[in-house]
């Protein structure tokens, strides 16, 4: 496995948590009321700001693990940590995923705000589609990875 | 534009060249052992500047190494 391929994987496992606990979060939050009212879309943008922090440090954290337990059980004296054209064209790949699976978010909360729905699920929508784009970034990885082009 | 299908012999090149390894050749190249077995396995067609270092390190020209063979239509 490559050290872009092991990237792709383990951000699968970071999506898959930080969605979790985004969630979570958001939920709880929405339950006890918190984001109701003149000021809940700055309640939402301050937990949501907390959650993205939250979220890179845990990407960070993870990749680092995930590394050391791949070099672990390959047995891997010396890790790789070469990129080439071929992760440079997934990558691209990812990318188109991400922007499809974005705009369409975006595009779905302007639909949604057009028939009646309110700022704060318009602000989720846009939340989901930016979580579910870095998701479908990564599966997309590693499915030209392993199934090739 | 016609379609066909692009095979190459790595394979067969790095068994003449002293059974080189597919790390030994991603080495050589620049790029990882994974690119060199997705091209070997053709789930990876390489950039034209790749498939020429791979010629030019088994001195071969680059037609000897890729081929391309154009569909029936």
């Amino acid at each position: 496995m490559s050290f872009e391929e092991r990237n792709a994987v383990s951000g699968i496992l970071v999506s898959l948590i930080t969605w979790v606990i985004m969630l979570t979060v958001l939920l709880r939050k929405s339950a006890a009321g918190q984001f109701e009212g003149t000021a809940g879309p700055q309640h939402w943008a301050q937990a949501v700001l907390w959650l993205i922090l939250i979220g890179i440090a845990l990407a960070i954290v993870m990749t680092i693990v995930f590394n050391i337990a791949y070099a672990v059980i390959s047995g891997e004296k010396k890790p790789d940590f070469l990129s080439d054209e071929r992760d440079t064209l997934i990558g691209l790949r990812g990318v188109q995923a991400t922007l499809i699976v974005l705009s369409s978010g975006v595009v779905l909360a302007i639909i949604a705000l057009a028939f009646g729905a309110t700022v704060l699920t318009t602000l989720n929508i846009i939340f989901a589609a930016c979580a579910l784009s870095s998701f479908a970034s990564e599966v997309t990885k590693l499915i030209y990875y392993r199934r090739g082009f | 534009m016609a379609k066909g299908k692009i095979t190459n012999h790595i394979r067969r090149l790095r068994f003449d060249a002293n059974e080189m390894t597919q790390k030994d050749l991603a080495e050589a190249v620049g790029v990882t052992r994974q690119t060199i077995m997705a091209i070997e396995n053709a789930k990876y067609f390489p950039s034209l500047e790749l498939a020429f270092q791979i010629a030019l390190h088994f001195q071969k020209p680059l037609d000897q190494v890729f081929q391309f063979e154009q569909d029936p239509t």
